[in-house]
């Protein structure tokens, strides 16, 4: 996928992931491949930064758990009802805007 | 299981190190214990899908990708302004203060540095306190226009107007400020590269002077600037960089770079006797060669020509020492500009790349003197002197 558009819409990603209940990084990155078909690649270079910034705008929240089968304990992230809300209007948001570029023509038909 | 494991352990602990490098403290332990917990939990994956553990750390490592790309990212979160505009305007009030003063009044100022308390990527970026600045340069009010991270100026006595670039995004679509400007959240203390500034201000057509090397004097037009104090010093190195921009445009390549700026630990050292260099004791030298980039600017492009540089101040015995990028082993001194842009026409040919820079074929480089004027233009003082060096120097790497 194109990596701009990839970016563009990085908040809208996490946010969405998140709200199917709280995973950590590695989790995060699977789940948007296998919900894409492998159409999302999410990069540990692009991943964790966007989370660490949605944390710090308290869209999400987050703290250490003992991981799944041992070893170093993992960061969890769930959404915050702040999270709800920027996911609601990021929706709406891109909804509006897909609209509009649809109707701008249909070159490939 | 002993099969490589100390050399991967070790390479997951590098892994860490360069991922988190430039942020400090507890932000910095959660990160590398949040990178750590997803390793680990990768490599568990990979193990129980039948990889050796010493497969399972590579694997996942090149997975992972380049650490910088993480560490970059989260410069950008924990350490540039989420309040660009503030910010912005902050640096902007800066540059205005120091344009009023220079078009009339004389002055002194002491400005201070930047001691981070975070190590940064490394790059061509040196940092003044804002506030310092302000502190002593905000004397005189300036009317400012344009874009608060695009600021446009406008002074008495210069008909052209100035414009500061930040180097944000113009439309403000992302809340980031550049490595131009930033902020540390800390202190809550802004910091604006010396650079940037100093090329506002030779955009606008201003004399722009530099003067010794540790908390250097930035002369603009009469102003004279001491940037760096005791506590927080300033090191001209960055600023002095700036004199080489004529000889980037006579080559005909697209930058400078300074192996310094690569964040990576690995040079060839080129160390010049004073027979040969006769250099002055209070002179700033720099030794420069033509060589391939050692990344292209996005990825899957080919790598591009820069001109590689080193600045160096004798020793007390008169050497010189120039930390050159590893790849330049071999230099054959040379006093013409022209055998540097022969150099850069010979890498336009795949063929040549391999023997470059080794004794086989060396690359020639130039000894220059640097002036301290960093205005280019045929009614100034040169930016730099040719010194006139013949002879081949092997580096150590």
């Amino acid at each position: 996928m194109e990596p701009n558009l990839l970016k563009g819409h990085l908040d809208l990603i996490l946010l969405a992931i998140l709200e199917g209940g709280p995973m950590y990084g590695l989790e995060i990155s699977k789940q948007a491949q296998v919900d894409t078909d492998g159409y999302f690649d999410l990069r540990v270079g692009s991943l964790y930064p966007a989370l660490h910034r949605l944390e710090l705008a308290g869209a999400i929240d987050g703290e250490f758990r003992p991981a799944p089968r041992g070893g170093a304990p993992v960061k969890t992230y769930w959404l915050t009802d702040d999270g709800r809300t920027l996911l609601a209007r990021k929706r709406q948001e891109f909804r509006t805007f897909s609209t509009h570029l649809q109707a701008l023509g249909r070159p490939y038909e | 299981m002993s099969n490589g494991k100390p050399g991967h352990s070790g390479d997951i602990a590098r892994y860490l190190q360069r991922s988190t490098r430039g942020l400090w403290g507890r932000q910095r332990r959660e990160l590398r214990q949040e990178l750590r917990g997803h390793l680990e939990a990768r490599c568990q994956e990979l193990r129980l899908a039948g990889l050796t553990p010493a497969e399972a750390i590579r694997h996942t490592l090149r997975e992972l990708g380049q650490p910088e790309q993480v560490s970059l990212g989260m410069a950008q979160v924990y350490l540039l302004p989420q309040m660009a505009r503030v910010t912005a305007i902050g640096a902007l009030m800066i540059c205005t203060a120091f344009l009023a003063i220079t078009t009339g009044s004389r002055g002194f100022a002491q400005v201070q540095g930047y001691q981070p308390l975070f190590a940064l990527p490394a790059g061509p970026y040196t940092y003044l306190d804002t506030q310092s600045l302000q502190g002593e340069l905000l004397k005189a009010g300036v009317a400012v226009s344009g874009h608060p991270q695009r600021p446009v100026l406008t002074f008495t006595g210069q008909p052209n107007p100035v414009v500061v670039k930040i180097g944000a995004d113009e439309d403000n679509q992302t809340p980031f400020v550049t490595r131009a400007l930033l902020r540390d959240y800390a202190t809550g203390k802004t910091y604006l590269d010396a650079n940037t500034l100093a090329q506002s201000l030779l955009k606008a057509g201003l004399d722009v002077r530099v003067q010794g090397w540790q908390n250097p004097e930035l002369q603009v037009g009469t102003l004279k600037v001491k940037l760096g104090t005791a506590a927080q010093p300033v090191d001209a190195y960055n600023l002095y960089s700036l004199a080489l921009s004529p000889l980037v445009q006579q080559v005909g390549l697209p930058s400078a770079y300074s192996a310094k700026w690569g964040g990576v630990d690995l040079y060839s050292t080129h160390t010049l006797p004073p027979t040969l260099t006769q250099a002055q004791p209070d002179g700033v030298y720099a030794l420069v060669s033509v060589m391939r980039a050692v990344r292209p600017e996005v990825s899957g492009q080919p790598r591009p020509l820069v001109l590689a540089f080193d600045l160096a101040r004798p020793a007390a015995d008169g050497r010189l020492t120039f930390a050159l990028p590893y790849d330049l082993a071999a230099l054959r001194l040379s006093s013409t500009v022209a055998d540097l842009q022969q150099d850069a026409r010979r890498l336009t040919d795949p063929a040549q790349w391999r023997d470059y820079a080794s004794t086989n074929a060396p690359a020639h480089a130039l000894l220059l003197r640097l002036s301290g004027s960093l205005t280019t233009g045929a009614a100034n003082t040169p930016t730099f002197n040719l010194v006139p060096a013949s002879g081949l120097s092997i580096g150590e790497q």
